[in-house]
């Protein structure tokens, strides 16, 4: 198992979907980047006079992680970046179903839908933190 | 170690310095001074909006039609004294009942349930299609009405 995953081939495929997912997901979000203040502003987590800076910034994170992950330089440093993000995303998705709230999550959209908090959401995030760690754990490249 | 800290360090100067720079390009406040206010004045620039005090003025007036954008279940429950309930999730699906509801020489006031609700909005968009042109979100919302004290009134069976 240690072999596969810390296969060069297989940790590259890693870093290129990576990489292509997360600009994406940023390049959408400053699309529409007033919609997707309000989506954080749903979440209830962060202080209303924060929403927009952590709104503008994030999805620069999300572009420069993915970016850096796509070339194959600063490895480490961005899918740790990844990681961190991802789990953020998790305990926000968390809060929302303690709350006993659903929207749609301020994500990227799959099949031109933008899917809505919940327990699937938490798994997919879990499974791209899972993709990221690997690829900190195993990629020599810095 | 050291090197994971720089490659941290440079990504987080860069997503920084960029995100700026793209506020500053774009024109946008970083810290408005009502956070909701702008971000529904950005989505929605066609629409415009009431505070609590605000609409407590018009309602004192009359001459307006006060539209409860929820759910019916939450409109059963309570809503602003006199309001109609016209649902986000069944305007689009039954236009002509619920446009019949409203006169186009009267303020249309729409509210939900407060914090960042948008189901105002949603119903607003609709009736501004309709050419009714007198349309406002009650921003507050009517967790904020009912906090307040302000007439209310039930569905009862």
């Amino acid at each position: 198992m240690k072999k596969f995953l810390s296969n060069k081939i297989w940790i590259r495929i890693l870093e290129i979907f990576l990489g292509i997912l997360f600009i994406y997901s940023g390049a959408l979000k400053i699309k529409n980047i007033f919609e997707f203040s309000l989506t954080v502003a749903k979440y209830g987590i962060i202080p209303e006079k924060l929403i927009n800076l952590f709104s503008i910034i994030l999805p620069f994170f999300e572009i420069f992680s993915g970016f850096f992950l796509l070339i194959g330089i600063l490895i480490k440093g961005a899918s740790f970046i990844i990681s961190f993000m991802l789990f953020i995303f998790i305990i926000a998705l968390s809060y929302t179903i303690f709350k006993g709230v659903h929207f749609e999550c301020g994500c990227f959209k799959i099949f031109g839908k933008e899917p809505e908090t919940g327990i699937l959401l938490i798994l997919r995030n879990l499974f791209l933190i899972l993709l990221s760690i690997n690829i900190f754990i195993f990629s020599k490249k810095t | 170690m050291k090197k994971f800290f720089l490659e941290i360090l440079i990504i987080t100067f860069i997503s920084i310095f960029s995100a700026l720079l793209f506020a500053i390009l774009k024109k946008i406040e970083i810290f408005p001074e009502n956070t909701k206010v702008y971000l529904f004045s950005k989505k929605y620039p066609e629409i415009k909006f009431l505070n609590t005090i605000e609409l407590l003025k018009l309602y004192k007036n009359g001459n307006i039609i006060i539209v409860d954008a929820r759910e019916r279940v939450f409109y059963e429950k309570g809503h602003i004294k006199s309001a109609i309930n016209i649902p986000y999730n069944e305007f689009e699906i039954y236009p002509e009942i619920f446009l019949n509801l409203l006169k186009k020489d009267k303020d249309i006031i729409i509210y939900c349930e407060g914090g960042y609700c948008e189901e105002s909005f949603i119903v607003a968009e609709f009736i501004l299609k309709y050419g009714f042109k007198n349309i406002y979100v009650y921003i507050d919302g009517y967790p904020e009405w009912e906090k307040r004290g302000l007439p209310r009134e039930e569905v009862s069976f």
